[in-house]
């Protein structure tokens, strides 16, 4: 180890913090901002609890599932038929509909 | 119909506690007849009952049941078309006065719901080291306008979604989309520098990668078909932020404009426009992603010289 390095830590120390807050801050501030914009950005454009009551009813998952369990269990059918997607299987939530 | 009748507390309240529900997506059904034969079968029989309902109805003098691919139904336990409504003229009080029809008809009791609800938009199966991402797109408004969510701060906001549920709420741009899509290790990879960085270093992701990501930033549309878009420009440029040991932390640059035709079948001149910002942080010795997770800043929609709409894109890796 440098003794005289050591001997001067002190002084060191200061100067390399000094240097550090001379130069670093801005750019650090700066990323510490860009940072914190896109964290909450991305968390307040998700979808609300109220954005997705869909998700509250109880689906069945297709229509011949549908039919077999609504004569099972003696419930009328509630079909709900929409023009989604020529490519996109089970996309409800991306559809306008 | 989504936004409005089944966002609706009651209408929810009714199909859980007497109905069998279901949705079908016409278009997808129809259009991949050889993979869906069985439920394509399932829904052509529930058209040639709603024509022989129909027939009936005509013979006795009834005003027919409406009938198409976007339609509200109920159909009794043993398959007899019961009612249906256009979604059009679907609005809650509709809609509810149709259940509570059937309900009273019927003799039906309350329940529970037979099938548990859960996510319509679940997260898919998918290899261990693959990458899976959520993506939502939404319109946004002036923060200033009455419909503006007012716990976000910003310029431009989301839409308060308090709003949803109600007769007026049926607007193509009420609710956000939300898709995913998995990228495999090989295209994730790309993403990540070919050699050790500092902090500073910048590196362009591959042009193929940058297509894959951005080829979804658009806002709610009819057209969900990919293949229609035209990537007329994008770029996404990543830059070390902080580097401890492998773990690297880059701050995500870029742009997008993108032809986007609103309808299916139907060209228009509907661009996208768009400043792609993002922060990924990776371990660049084995490699993996920790976190990926971007968003749009200032993105448009339309056709340029008009009224261009505000949306916003924002995109997270889920585990």
């Amino acid at each position: 180890m440098n003794m005289s390095l050591l001997r001067h830590w002190p002084l060191s120390f200061a100067v390399a913090c000094i240097s550090t807050c001379v130069i670093l801050p801005p750019a650090n501030a700066a990323d510490d901002e860009f940072t914190a914009m896109v964290q909450q950005r991305v968390q307040d454009w998700q979808p609300t609890k109220d954005e997705r009551l869909l998700d509250q009813v109880g689906w069945a998952s297709d229509l011949v599932k549908a039919k077999r369990l609504a004569k099972k269990h003696e419930r009328p059918l509630f079909v709900f038929t929409y023009n989604g997607s020529t490519t996109r299987a089970h996309a409800i939530a991306l559809q306008r509909c | 119909m989504r936004a409005s009748s089944l966002s609706n507390k009651k209408v929810i309240e009714l199909l859980n506690a007497h109905f069998l529900p279901v949705y079908v997506d016409s278009t997808y059904l129809q259009a991949n007849a050889d993979t869906d034969a069985v439920e394509l079968a399932a829904y052509r029989e529930l058209f040639a009952e709603l024509n022989r309902a129909n027939d009936q109805r005509r013979k006795a003098g009834d005003p027919r049941l409406s009938t198409g691919t976007v339609h509200a139904y109920v159909f009794a336990p043993n398959g007899r078309a019961l009612d249906s409504r256009h979604v059009a003229h679907a609005g809650p009080a509709s809609v509810i006065e149709m259940l509570e029809g059937a309900v009273t008809t019927l003799k039906v009791a309350a329940g529970k719901p037979i099938v548990a609800p859960s996510s319509q938009s679940p997260r898919p199966d998918c290899a261990d080291d693959a990458l899976t991402l959520h993506l939502t797109a939404r319109y946004l408004v002036p923060s200033n306008s009455s419909e503006a969510r007012q716990d976000v701060k910003g310029e431009f906001v989301p839409l308060d979604a308090s709003r949803l549920g109600g007769e007026r709420s049926g607007q193509w741009s009420a609710l956000p989309s939300e898709d995913w899509y998995v990228l495999e290790r090989q295209e994730w990879s790309r993403l990540l520098p070919n050699a050790r960085v500092a902090v500073g270093d910048s590196w362009e992701v591959d042009l193929k990668v940058a297509e894959t990501l951005l080829t979804r930033f658009y806002p709610t549309t009819e057209l969900n078909d990919l293949n229609k878009n035209r990537l007329d420009e994008r770029s996404l440029k990543l830059t070390a932020l902080s580097v401890e040991k492998d773990r690297v932390c880059a701050r995500i640059d870029g742009r997008l404009k993108m032809k986007h035709p609103f309808y299916p079948g139907r060209d228009d001149n509907n661009f996208v426009n768009a400043t792609i910002i993002g922060l990924i942080e990776f371990d660049s010795a084995k490699p993996h992603i920790h976190s990926l997770q971007i968003a749009t800043d200032g993105a448009t929609y339309g056709v340029n010289g008009k009224r261009l709409q505000q949306f916003g894109v924002a995109v997270r890796n889920v585990r």
